[in-house]
């Protein structure tokens, strides 16, 4: 009679899957810390914003995994809006790590980009210019600097596919309106948990 | 899809079942072993991809190891080791592949999750659904199909941003995702039902192989069985089995053929059989028989035995018994041929044929020395025994030279007793004794007995009594010689045995199923042992060695009498006691009683019978007949008998004057006697026979042989009557010859068949010494046959002085002679006493005892003075 103790086997495995499944499924959706991103370009920002039209600004951290699926979903929204927004990439390079700390797969992915202005941020200092604290986070301004949207564009850490930030930011360049304007980030943390350095950068939003 | 009770039993093939479910399971089994592998492969592929793609997570600088690794380790761990676990211990079962398909599309989903969420991966959903309907179970694919319909169902419905991308949709959204493994599930449930018709095809296909494999053995083993036991029937068949086709060439040869013609099997297959065992002066017969049988199927040496000449690898021929069997097939006919040497059976024929004619020679030789011998012996101890008696009858012989004649009497007496019973016992077991079935009256026959040992039984002073128990028929149906002489052995037996007392001779007709005579022989006498009563029907056996001293005896008698009895259809017993007498039974069938008076039995002694010459005689009227006799006495009496009966007679006194009558003379018979001067009756019948003559000829013989019938027959008699002729029987036997009938009367020393109550009985013996008359048996009161009476007796008168000179002269051929007439004429006249003692003479004269001769002529000399001639009214 091996009926019971097969059932008993079957019942506990199903349990251990369903478990490890909603683990998976768990870290999948749990998003990363949300960027306090200023509502106006800061002028102190690095980046140049383009006058004319939008600009977008992504920060990747170039050793994040998952950002590979932030990028897939950049160049979809450049093959939508192709040409009708400025994008910069910035890749945070925390301190105390070298030159060849931007040397991934990732960095050079973003530098085949179009269009694409790519540079580092040396101890991540843009990156708290603008708020940005996790590996995927996308700010838009509008031309005349307004942020625009902030948020992830990834549905879940790592997947591409069609997402709600992707399709917010398409809206939004093609000059249509969104009622999504923040969506989560999904992606590696861009400093340490402690970090080394905490610039008070000046809010340049607030001239 | 697997087919249902009902569609295995419409199939009617339980084998097919059986092979459709092994190969079910090792269908299943097979994959599960297979996803077991994939299984493992997956799981190690996963922790490679998660290392490959996101082997770390970082929080700035700092990093550890990304919890893809952690998920693709355990995970994929847990979500390997059941299947796994199940595929290896319980290989094909139903639940191992349907946990084997949920695991698989949870492994779709750490896929998808550690490799970044690729679109390409999600293709291991499609891929993993077509791999489970390798199981061709639609069932398997429902618990993946239901895994990944709840899983869009709850992203959906829970977080719609990672399903669709935007984070409202409709309820419905969720079965667009799903739809495309539906849709994919429709595709491989067709498959899946396709693949089990197919392996239903293939079971059934396999199950009728199967059978069909099964048979075929059995018939090769049948076929292989039957080979088997024919060829072991023709390898040991004890004759040689050659085969041969059409073109005459050898195709099977036994090892008995090795034997019969001296060639291997190897020298002789496809030899030709003509140029290898026929002899080359049989060979152009051979293929011409075999090109007429395959041109026109006329095969006539086909199938039967026939003899052949075969010819031995070494040249030599020998017969051979040969049988040829064509065996006619679709297109082609062959031959098989069973032969045999038969040189020993020719040769064992040849012996037999040689041994057959010496036994028949040898036969001949023993029949021939048997007539030579009995007349041999016969003949000089006639002419002893007639010499002493004549020397006891001579008045001046003193009484111790009568008693030394006597008791040389007695002694060649006893000495032509035993070589007669001797001859009697040889005949009867060479089978040459033949009995006849005639009706005779039995009364009559053992009265006659009774008369002629009634005197010794006075002498020795016993009483004699004759009777009859239950009705006594006219006649039974037997041999009356036979009979006599065993009623004369039987009687005379228990007379010689009984020294006092009585022997009683009682006669009943036993019916049943078949009527018997039964004769019981009671005497009063020494009695037999109980060991001896079995041995004394034997052969020169009897009761104990003392009889033959006290009573002598041969030991023949009862042995001839059991023999005799036995080839009347009956039996010959004894029941005795020692001291008290004996008891012999002779049973002996008593033919037909159909139509017979039985008479009430009467007192002992006669019943009387109607004389037989009282009886309607035939009557001859017209009838010419010729009487060839040289005897005057034979001629005047046959003349006189036919004469009465209404016949022409005209008589001959030999052949030659016989043929002459007949050359001149119309006859409607002729009756001839067979011993004649000038010319005997043989040479006569022949010559008539020879010129034509279609006359019925009776031959008239003192000879009572069967040899002398076959004798007279071979020579043209159409009839044979042995002398001394009897009246009724000559007229009758003339009737039934003008009639066309054969006629045979045989008598066997005595005319029993004429009977007087005042006709004086014959003597006992020729030793009793008396001086009574001896009376014809004629009748006495018929002028004409008192007148050959006298004519006889002074015939006989003359002839006895011829016979004395011619005895004196050494004549014995003249003895001979005129003892046959003495024979002859005697009885003829009614003196049968005369008949025995003449054809003793007659026998002792062509004996050439001619020195031993003159003392029975002597004897018959003093007969001669008994001779009484009636006085005629």
């Amino acid at each position: 009679m091996v009926r019971w103790p097969i059932a008993i086997l079957i019942a506990a495995w199903c349990v251990c899957a369903g478990l490890g499944l909603a683990r998976m499924l768990t870290f999948e959706l749990t998003p990363a810390a949300a960027a306090t991103a200023p509502a106006k370009w800061p002028q102190s920002a690095a980046a140049i914003r383009d006058a004319s039209r939008p600009t977008l600004v992504l920060f990747l951290h170039p050793r994040c995994p998952c950002s590979r699926a932030t990028l897939a979903e950049l160049e979809r929204l450049i093959g939508e809006c192709d040409g009708r927004f400025a994008l910069r990439i910035v890749f945070v390079r925390p301190a105390g790590t070298g030159d060849d700390w931007n040397r991934t797969d990732l960095y050079r992915a973003a530098e085949k980009i179009p269009l694409a202005v790519v540079f580092c941020d040396v101890d991540g200092i843009e990156a708290a210019r603008f708020g940005a604290k996790a590996s995927g986070q996308a700010l838009l301004y509008a031309a005349d600097g307004r942020l625009l949207f902030q948020g992830g564009m990834t549905a879940s850490r790592g997947h591409e596919g069609d997402n709600a930030g992707r399709t917010a930011l398409a809206s939004l360049i093609s000059g249509g309106h969104t009622n999504c304007t923040q969506t989560a980030v999904f992606g590696c943390s861009l400093v340490n948990p402690s970090p080394t350095f905490s610039p008070v950068v000046s809010d340049a939003t607030n001239d | 899809m697997r087919p249902t009770i009902k569609e295995r039993e419409s199939v009617g093939s339980s084998r097919a079942a059986e092979l459709f479910d092994q190969h079910w399971r090792e269908n299943a089994t097979r994959t599960d072993r297979m996803f077991a592998v994939l299984m493992v492969v997956q799981w190690m592929g996963s922790v490679i991809l998660a290392v490959a793609i996101s082997p770390r997570s970082w929080e700035g600088s700092q990093s550890h190891v990304h919890p893809h690794v952690w998920l693709a380790l355990f995970l994929g761990a847990a979500l390997a080791s059941l299947p796994v676990y199940l595929a290896w211990r319980f290989p094909g079962r139903t639940f191992t592949r349907h946990v084997i398909a949920l695991a698989q599309i949870m492994f779709s989903s750490l896929l998808i999750q550690v490799s970044g969420g690729r679109i390409e991966t999600h293709f291991h959903v499609f891929g993993s659904l077509a791999f489970l309907a390798f199981y061709r179970d639609w069932k398997v694919l429902v618990p993946a199909t239901v895994f990944v319909a709840l899983d869009h169902f709850l992203r959906g419905v829970y977080w719609p941003q990672t399903v669709f991308g935007i984070t409202t949709t409709a309820p419905w959204r969720w079965l667009e995702h799903a739809a495309w493994v539906i849709y994919e599930d429709v595709f491989l449930l067709i498959a899946c039902a396709g693949g089990v018709r197919d392996m239903w095809s293939s079971a059934l296909r396999t199950a009728e192989l199967e059978r069909m494999n099964r048979d075929m053995k059995q018939q090769t083993k049948e076929l292989e069985a039957a080979y088997l036991s024919k060829h072991a029937i023709v390898e040991t068949a004890l004759d040689a089995v050659v085969s041969m086709d059409e073109r005459g060439r050898i195709t099977g040869w036994n090892s008995q053929a090795e034997a019969v013609f001296g060639w291997s099997e190897a020298e002789v297959m496809g030899q030709s059989v003509a140029a290898t065992i026929i002899p080359s002066s049989y060979r152009t017969a051979h293929q011409q028989g075999l090109k007429r049988y395959l041109e026109t199927g006329d095969g006539g040496v086909l199938n039967k035995r026939i003899e052949v000449v075969g010819l031995h690898r070494d040249g030599r021929e020998f017969p051979v018994e040969l049988a040829i069997a064509p065996i006619r097939s679709a297109d082609s006919v062959s031959f098989c041929a069973f032969a045999r040497d038969i040189t020993s059976r020719q040769q064992a024929a040849d012996a037999m044929r040689s041994a057959k004619e010496a036994a028949e020679a040898a036969s001949y030789a023993k029949t021939a020395f048997l007539a030579n011998m009995s007349h041999e012996i016969r003949t000089p101890l006639n002419a002893m025994l007639g010499f002493t008696d004549v020397l006891v009858s001579q008045t001046d012989a003193t009484p111790q030279q009568r008693d030394y004649l006597q008791t040389i009497h007695d002694s060649g007496r006893h000495l032509l007793t035993l070589i007669n019973d001797v001859l009697d016992l040889s005949k009867i077991e060479s089978g040459q004794m033949q009995v006849e079935k005639v009706r005779c009256s039995p009364h009559e026959m053992i009265d006659a007995t009774i008369s002629i040992l009634r005197v010794p039984a006075q002498e020795r002073g016993l009483m004699l009594e004759y009777f009859w128990k239950s009705e006594i028929p006219d006649s039974i149906e037997t041999d009356p010689a036979r009979l006599r002489q065993i009623l004369m052995n039987l009687i005379g037996n228990a007379i010689k045995f009984t020294e006092v007392g009585s022997v009683q001779v009682a006669a009943r007709l036993a019916k049943g199923e078949s009527a018997h005579l039964v004769i019981d022989v009671i005497d009063t006498g020494v009695g037999i042992e109980a060991q001896a009563a079995l041995r004394i029907f034997d052969p020169f056996v009897q009761a104990d060695s003392s009889i033959t001293r006290r009573f002598g005896g041969t030991g023949l008698g009862l042995s001839i009498s059991r023999r005799l009895a036995r080839l009347l259809g009956g039996d010959l017993t004894v029941n005795s006691e020692v001291g008290r007498g004996s008891i012999f039974t002779l049973t002996i069938p008593a033919g037909s009683l159909d139509g017979l008076r039985l008479t009430q039995r009467a007192s002992a002694d006669v019943v009387a019978t109607p004389r037989l010459d009282q009886r309607t005689l035939r009557s001859l009227p017209g009838c010419r007949i010729l009487l060839v006799e040289d005897g005057v006495t034979n001629r005047k009496l046959i003349s006189l008998i036919l004469e009465r009966a209404g016949a022409s007679v005209w008589c001959a006194e030999n052949g030659q004057a016989g043929l002459e009558a007949v050359a001149w003379e119309p006859f409607d018979l002729i009756l001839m006697d067979m011993q004649m001067p000038v010319m005997d009756g043989y040479t006569a019948t022949r010559e008539l026979r020879r010129t034509g003559c279609t006359l019925p000829i009776i031959a008239l013989t003192a000879h009572a042989m069967a040899s002398d019938e076959r004798k007279c027959r071979e020579a043209g008699c159409s009839g044979y009557l042995t002398k001394p002729i009897d009246r009724a029987q000559l007229l009758e036997a003339v009737a039934a010859a003008l009639s066309g009938a054969e006629v045979s009367v045989c008598h066997k020393g005595f005319a029993a068949s004429q009977k007087r109550p005042d006709a004086v009985r014959p003597a006992f013996s020729l030793e009793t010494h008396t001086d009574r008359p001896i009376t014809s048996c004629l009748p006495a009161d018929d002028p004409e046959f008192c007148e050959i009476i006298a004519d006889f007796v002074g015939q006989f008168q003359t002839k006895l002085a011829e016979l004395n000179s011619a005895v004196i002269d050494g004549d014995l051929r003249r003895v001979a002679e005129l003892a046959h007439w003495i024979k002859g004429a005697g009885g003829t006249a009614g003196f049968d006493e005369l008949t025995r003692p003449a054809a003793e003479l007659e026998k002792m004269a062509k004996g050439g005892a001619g020195e031993k001769i003159a003392p029975l002529v002597e004897r018959r000399t003093s007969l001669a003075s008994r001779l009484h001639v009636p006085i005629h009214p």
